[in-house]
């Protein structure tokens, strides 16, 4: 697979990985970035041993854990329901789908990974090899996790 | 959305809206880290150039006839050199961080790669302002030999008022800003592990 190739077909789906991760529209952008350049330079390394789509969510995955050293501290910061960032207003006008990033950022950083990863459809075997975590282990996570934004949706009213 | 009806959540997920993939910024950023990391390469040798050049000059120069001089200047290059040569060696460290492993094993490399860092940092800064101490002192024996000796005492208690100020005051407060950001990565990843399981 040429890498234009994978980076069209790619783009979207880290990018959502990487706004679910932080809730901050540029830094998703700059952090899923910063993915494909790490894959750009690790192509001609890749061996075929995982599927190229398991390649590039562990890549993508990892630059997102790699944020510790940059930020030391992800902001988790929940902002009053009411409040819509300028930014933000511009490039997303749902408030349901505004929550739903938002839970996400406030979960565990692991947790993050895995509930945008089955929301991107991604197998829950191809989750656990990801996140190096077995695959029970994912099914019961992925359960506790919908459980977990389906609670605070309600609290939230919607 | 109705309370008793479960949330789609995926339809959610695909609904935002995402920016269009821009490759002329992606393949400017390639080549700016490209550039970067050659500067990097370039500013670490001319420096070492620079430093072994300068300690040569002083040497043929000034002709030092005493050997506590030449050691002076041995120690002086070696504090120097283990200082660049130490501060590098934490890039190779990163080398043993491969980004398309799991995240439990990109983690666990992580947390040794910081530990490890925090150790050479440490030991490494505590070394050098020994060997460099003690570099200038011997270095600056043989001309302090030739001073009067009310200079020598005023050259000495400057001297010493210096490595003070070094050993007591900026070696911790180095020590102390490297540590104290590395040990809140390490918390943090620990963190992270633990939640995950």
């Amino acid at each position: 697979m040429k890498f234009e190739e994978i980076y069209t077909t790619y783009w979207e789906k880290i990018f959502r990985l990487c706004l679910g991760y932080t809730n901050e529209y540029s830094l998703a952008q700059d952090m899923a970035q910063e993915t494909f350049i790490i894959v750009w330079q690790q192509l001609p390394k890749f061996r075929n041993e995982s599927s190229i789509g398991t390649w590039i969510y562990r890549i993508a995955t990892n630059t997102c854990l790699r944020q510790i050293e940059k930020r030391n501290r992800v902001k988790q910061t929940a902002l009053p329901d009411n409040f819509v960032m300028a930014e933000e207003k511009k490039h997303d006008i749902e408030p349901q789908i505004q929550l739903l990033y938002r839970f996400i950022a406030e979960l565990p950083e692991i947790d993050r990974i895995i509930i945008s990863l089955e929301l991107e459809d991604v197998k829950q075997a191809e989750i656990a090899s990801i996140t190096g975590l077995s695959e029970s282990n994912i099914r019961v996570k992925i359960h506790r996790i919908k459980d977990r934004l389906t609670k605070k949706f309600m609290e939230n009213g919607e | 959305m109705e309370n008793n009806q479960p949330i789609n959540f995926k339809e959610l997920w695909n609904k935002q809206v995402t920016p269009a993939p821009d490759q002329q910024d992606l393949f400017n950023k390639i080549s700016k880290e490209q550039k970067s990391r050659l500067k990097k390469v370039i500013v670490m040798n001319v420096t070492m150039l620079f430093t072994a050049t300068f300690i040569i000059l002083i040497w043929i120069y000034f002709q030092p006839r005493f050997v506590t001089t030449k050691i002076g200047i041995f120690f002086i290059l070696f504090a120097i050199l283990m200082m660049i040569l130490f501060t590098n060696k934490t890039v190779p460290l990163y080398k043993q961080l491969k980004p398309d492993e799991s995240n439990a094993q990109y983690l666990e490399v992580f947390k040794r790669i910081k530990s490890r860092e925090a150790f050479i940092q440490t030991t490494v800064l505590r070394l050098y302002f020994v060997i460099l101490s003690v570099g200038l002192l011997l270095y600056m024996y043989e001309y302090a030999s030739r001073m009067q000796l009310h200079w020598a005492v005023i050259y000495y208690v400057v001297f010493l008022a210096f490595v003070a100020f070094n050993w007591f005051y900026l070696r911790p407060k180095m020590i102390k800003k490297n540590t104290k950001k590395i040990d809140s990565i390490i918390e943090k990843i620990t963190t992270i592990k633990e939640e995950s399981i």
